[in-house]
């Protein structure tokens, strides 16, 4: 008989449809994927719940400082790069 | 105004959205592309779950999908990629998994040689500009830009984390763009911020040679038939080893084996190109999904200069096309 804590038995597909997902399980025995899979699904839902999956899924994660003087170099090197007949 | 920059290669199909201004998001799917019959069914499901389905001259293909899936089917691999149905299918399977229905400005990359061409830039925009249908609705594309590879690449660093030393080298020196894609090798100049398109370049010696030959490799060391496409999807997913009649065969040595012999031709074309166009080059920036294995001989060719890896290499063109298109 199924106690109380048995909780749900979910079979999930990870396909190559979700590449990022499938390489942070790919390396883990068998085993361990379902224990991974329910740490980062907790981590999805307290960013959810924060409001910081937006800030993060925004948010530029290469981009230099919001520094005026770089920017502006920046901007320069932008202009500059005028491709012919694009 | 929404920006999508499109990169779509041999082996992956990379797509960079969002509005200007802010970031954007990158999605990083195979490039398998091919009529819907073609694409063998997973066990269990009845339905191509993870495929984009594209109509195609009134034919439903299956895009987005790694080539290794689709059976009976020769993938394109030749200078007029951009013209197949194949590449289409791409380009619409693209616009559904970037979910945008109108796309005010796409930027994409022609390989060096080809984005010179002004009839070559003229029949990609045509497939790319106006109304694209599909089942999961209309897609309006509006202006088309389109770039050398290179370009890319470039851009992408000029919106990473920099330090003050490498922007004065991009701002007074020599840059040296090298994209190693699957189907090309390309390579760019970029002097004092100014592309040099004389000195940029072309060599096929790239990435589906590189995997030939290690596959090639594999085959003569371990057994077996030599299986490119196997390799190939080995590296897309980051995966160490291959399976080779039941036996795990480490892969990076033999891609290093054969970075050294393939690499060193496409190395020697840059290095005959730029011999009388450059003097010296103080910044090297290595890209492409093939870039990790050329940074070392590119180092040695290049004395003296910085060697940078993109950080993302596979998905930096997209990127930096989506950065350009918003000037």
């Amino acid at each position: 008989m199924a106690s109380a804590e048995s909780g749900w038995r979910v079979v999930v597909r990870i396909g190559s449809g979700q590449p990022e997902l499938r390489a942070a399980l790919a390396d883990l025995p068998s085993r361990a994927r379902a224990e991974r899979l329910r740490q980062l699904a907790l981590v999805g839902l307290y960013s959810l719940r924060c409001g910081a999956s937006v800030t993060a899924s925004e948010r530029d994660l290469q981009s230099p400082p919001a520094d005026a003087a770089f920017t502006a170099r920046r901007e320069r090197l932008m202009r500059a790069l005028t491709v012919e007949g694009e | 105004m929404t920006v999508i920059g499109l990169d779509v290669g041999y082996s992956n199909l990379k797509i960079a959205v969002g509005e200007a201004g802010a970031a954007p998001q990158v999605l990083v799917r195979p490039a398998g592309a091919a009529p819907l019959d073609r694409l063998g069914e997973r066990i269990g499901t009845g339905l191509p779950q993870d495929a984009v389905i594209v109509d195609i001259d009134g034919q439903p293909w299956a895009a987005a999908v790694e080539p290794a899936r689709l059976e009976g089917w020769q993938r394109s691999l030749h200078a007029d990629y951009a013209a197949t149905p194949a590449y289409r299918a791409l380009v619409t399977a693209a616009l559904v998994l970037a979910d945008r229905p109108v796309v005010e400005r796409l930027v994409t990359g022609l390989p060096v040689e080809q984005a010179r061409d002004p009839r070559r830039r003229e029949a990609l925009r045509r497939t790319l500009i106006g109304r694209h249908r599909t089942e999961r609705g209309g897609f309006e594309v509006g202006e088309v830009r389109i770039v050398p590879q290179p370009v890319g690449a470039f851009v992408d660093l000029l919106w990473s984390d920099l330090d003050s030393e490498t922007l004065a080298r991009i701002e007074e020196g020599t840059v040296l763009v090298l994209d190693a894609g699957y189907y090309s090798f390309d390579w760019a100049v970029v002097v004092a911020g100014e592309l040099r398109c004389g000195a940029s370049g072309t060599s096929l010696e790239a990435m589906s040679v590189l995997i030939e030959r290690a596959a090639g490799l594999i085959a003569e060391q371990h057994g077996g038939r030599p299986q490119p496409l196997a390799l190939e999807a080995a590296l897309r997913r980051g995966r160490e080893h291959l399976l080779v009649l039941g036996k795990r065969v480490l892969l990076q040595p033999l891609l290093e084996h054969a970075a050294r012999e393939v690499g060193g031709v496409a190395l020697e074309a840059l290095r005959q190109a730029l011999r009388r166009e450059v003097t010296n080059v103080d910044l090297v920036l290595v890209t492409g999904g093939g870039g990790a294995l050329y940074k070392r001989q590119a180092a040695e060719l290049f004395p003296g200069a910085q060697v940078l890896l993109a950080r993302d290499p596979v998905g930096a063109n997209a990127r930096g096309f989506f950065r350009y298109g918003q000037r």
